[in-house]
């Protein structure tokens, strides 16, 4: 059933750059805090999945309120990145701090034991889903989206490719928030910082800063930019259950890796290669299991072959163009 | 003969003479309400202390474990309704089952391991999801391409419950004895010595990539040949199920809860999951998840050497008898 149409491939083309710059977004905040803190992240995807089933979940509940606008997915990425911060601040005390909450070096048995622990934080939260739904009675594990944008909802490109509005909406915005975050870490004091304490902690103690608060504020931060991305991800997808997450964590790391660890700006790349990959081999083949396969088969040959990453050096590159030819060495 | 009079050695005789007893009561009709939760906890078992050895003896966390179990599914699969498709069913065809079941497990895991396990930290992790989900989606391809959407039901081959419980009995056996040897031996101690302290293994002679790659086989192999038992008692291949991260889950847990780097941690590991897998996860299904996650984090951050780990800190005179 392969079909090489023109419209199919070129339909693949644009909703796949559309796609990978959701899953370049879906990833920034797992590169932030895997790659520049050294904490495996485990529970990524499932905050993702969380915010996510949140929005669709208020969103239905308080349709025809006011409140209801709260979640729309637009005004979502706040509010659900405020609740964001309040879930960074329990991951990092529940299962962040006691391993690594001191001034000293991230050793690999932290890292490990980091991993494991937020691995237990992820499943609280998948099993969470499941205990609101037993226990309020209105909540649901399987909670839908309908929302469009723009009249009419979606934009001719030729005779049979038409693409909703809402996932150029979608794209646009997830660009930003992977600007935004690469703006955060690169360009201000508390991005030194950040990069500073997973560098050498001890060091940064010596010059009067808390390494300890730092590793919090990295935690916080990347937990607000994984639930923000979660309202475009449900507004992409339309649908969520809490087991989303074992396609939406998997395909984090991938790209993560693939961008290069702690690299913000190539692992949007990475992402938005890795979804054009995807898409157009959807609209080639029309079916996604091969797709998937294709998409983890990359994985695994980049940690074969450059475990590194194609873009580590991205961002240092991108920094030294805004800052001129003056500053940097 | 020291091997015959450590606590080990002691701990797997009792696990299999109990199940030994059980089986041939089942074989005579007495005993068949417990023949289900025999194999079911036979299975868990024998999940957690094939990983175990890599994840507890080595210190490397393989978190698509369930890839070989699904594997050996489906090379059963193929036994069952390809290769001998028209044949009745005879024990031949069970070995022939587990055979291929653990040599394309073995034969996976080498040469996956071969390139991923020169690198340290959390990437063999992060591989291990994404070979799982290579190996789930060829497995959902191939079966589409012939005409089969998941799961693919296995035709009648006439078992009974008491087949199946002695299809585990012999796994299980394997797995316990094998897993045993690989603790106590050489290899054994070079693997500790990896999990405490990579660099200074390496340092002292011990060729950590040579044997954290045979862990890695050894452990798949293991793993693989449980997904022949599990095939031909739920009569069917079904890669969603079989290859689900939720079975990884299940194996980590358990070797964590029972504490890393003994023999016991993983089978204590597995009762205390099957335990609480009946009185939680039977009652409140996945809701149960809200005990067990906060259960992994308060494990990792208060004692991380598990609960085999923490009676032996806390009662040193019992440190001879768990292993």
């Amino acid at each position: 059933m392969i079909s090489l149409a023109a419209e199919a491939v070129e339909r693949g083309l644009i909703e796949g750059l559309l796609y990978g710059s959701l899953l370049g977004a879906l990833s920034v905040g797992l590169t932030l805090i895997w790659g520049v803190m050294r904490v495996v992240n485990l529970a990524h995807g499932h905050l993702i999945v969380l915010a996510a089933m949140f929005l669709a979940n208020f969103y239905t509940l308080y349709r025809g309120h006011l409140i209801a606008e709260l979640f729309n997915p637009v005004a979502g990425i706040v509010t659900m990145g405020v609740f964001g911060a309040v879930i960074g601040i329990v991951l990092y005390y529940t299962s962040i701090h006691p391993i690594i909450g001191k001034v000293d070096v991230i050793t690999l048995k932290h890292e490990m034991a980091t991993l494991m622990a937020t691995f237990g934080f992820g499943l609280t939260l998948y099993g969470l889903h499941y205990a609101l739904a037993a226990w309020t009675g209105e909540y649901s594990t399987e909670p839908a989206l309908s929302w469009t944008f723009g009249k009419p909802p979606y934009v001719e490109l030729g005779p049979a490719v038409t693409i909703e509005k809402i996932k150029f909406l979608i794209g646009g915005l997830s660009l930003l928030l992977a600007l935004l975050l690469f703006a955060v870490v690169r360009l201000t004091n508390l991005g030194l910082m950040i990069q500073a304490v997973a560098q050498d902690a001890r060091a940064l103690a010596l010059v009067g800063i808390d390494p300890v608060r730092i590793k919090l504020l990295t935690t916080i931060i990347a937990t607000v930019f994984a639930m923000a991305v979660g309202p475009l991800y449900i507004a992409w997808v339309s649908s969520a259950t809490p087991a989303s997450e074992s396609i939406v964590a998997p395909l984090a790391f991938v790209i993560v890796v693939a961008g290069g660890l702690g690299s913000i700006l190539g692992t949007y790349v990475a992402g938005v290669i890795l979804g054009l990959v995807y898409e157009v081999v959807v609209s080639v083949t029309q079916e996604v299991s091969i797709a998937l396969f294709v998409t983890f088969l990359i994985l695994l040959l980049i940690l074969a072959l450059k475990p590194q990453g194609l873009f580590g050096g991205l961002d240092d590159r991108v920094v030294s163009l805004i800052r001129g030819r003056g500053e940097s060495r | 003969m020291r091997l015959f009079r450590r606590p080990g050695f002691i701990t797997i005789s009792i696990l299999l003479i109990i199940y030994l007893i059980i089986g041939i009561m089942g074989q005579y009709g007495y005993a068949s309400a417990v023949l289900g939760n025999a194999m079911d906890t036979m299975m868990y078992i024998g999940w957690a202390l094939a990983l175990a050895i890599i994840m507890s003896y080595a210190g490397y966390v393989s978190f698509g474990h369930a890839v070989f179990v699904g594997l050996g599914a489906w090379m059963t699969a193929l036994v069952v309704m390809n290769i001998m498709g028209t044949q009745p069913f005879t024990p031949t065809m069970f070995v022939f089952s587990l055979v291929l079941a653990a040599a394309a497990s073995a034969l996976l895991a080498f040469a996956v391991g071969f390139v991923v396990l020169r690198l340290r930290g959390a990437y063999f992790a992060i591989a291990t999801i994404g070979l799982d989900y290579v190996i789930l989606y060829l497995a959902v391809y191939m079966l589409r391409r012939a005409g089969i959407a998941p799961p693919l039901l296995f035709r009648n081959l006439n078992l009974t419950i008491q087949d199946f419980y002695w299809m585990h009995f012999i796994v299980f056996a394997i797995t316990v004895i094998v897993a045993y040897l690989a603790k106590v031996s050489r290899f054994g101690l070079g693997l500790a010595a990896i999990r405490e302290d990579e660099e200074a293994a390496e340092v002292m002679g011990v060729d950590t990539f040579r044997y954290k790659l045979l862990a890695f086989t050894l452990s798949a192999l293991l793993a693989g040949m449980w997904g022949a038992p599990l095939a031909f008692r739920q009569a069917k291949f079904d890669p969603y199920d079989y290859f689900s991260l939720l079975n990884s889950v299940i194996m980590i847990v358990e070797n964590t809860v029972g504490g890393l780097g003994s023999f016991l941690g993983p089978i204590i590991g597995s009762y205390i999951y099957y335990a609480l897998y009946w009185t939680l996860l039977t009652k409140i299904a996945q809701a149960s998840f809200v005990v067990l996650g906060p259960l992994i984090v308060a494990i990792i951050a208060l004692a991380p050497e598990g609960l085999v780990g923490w009676l032996r800190r806390r009662f040193p005179r019992l440190r001879g008898a768990l292993e």
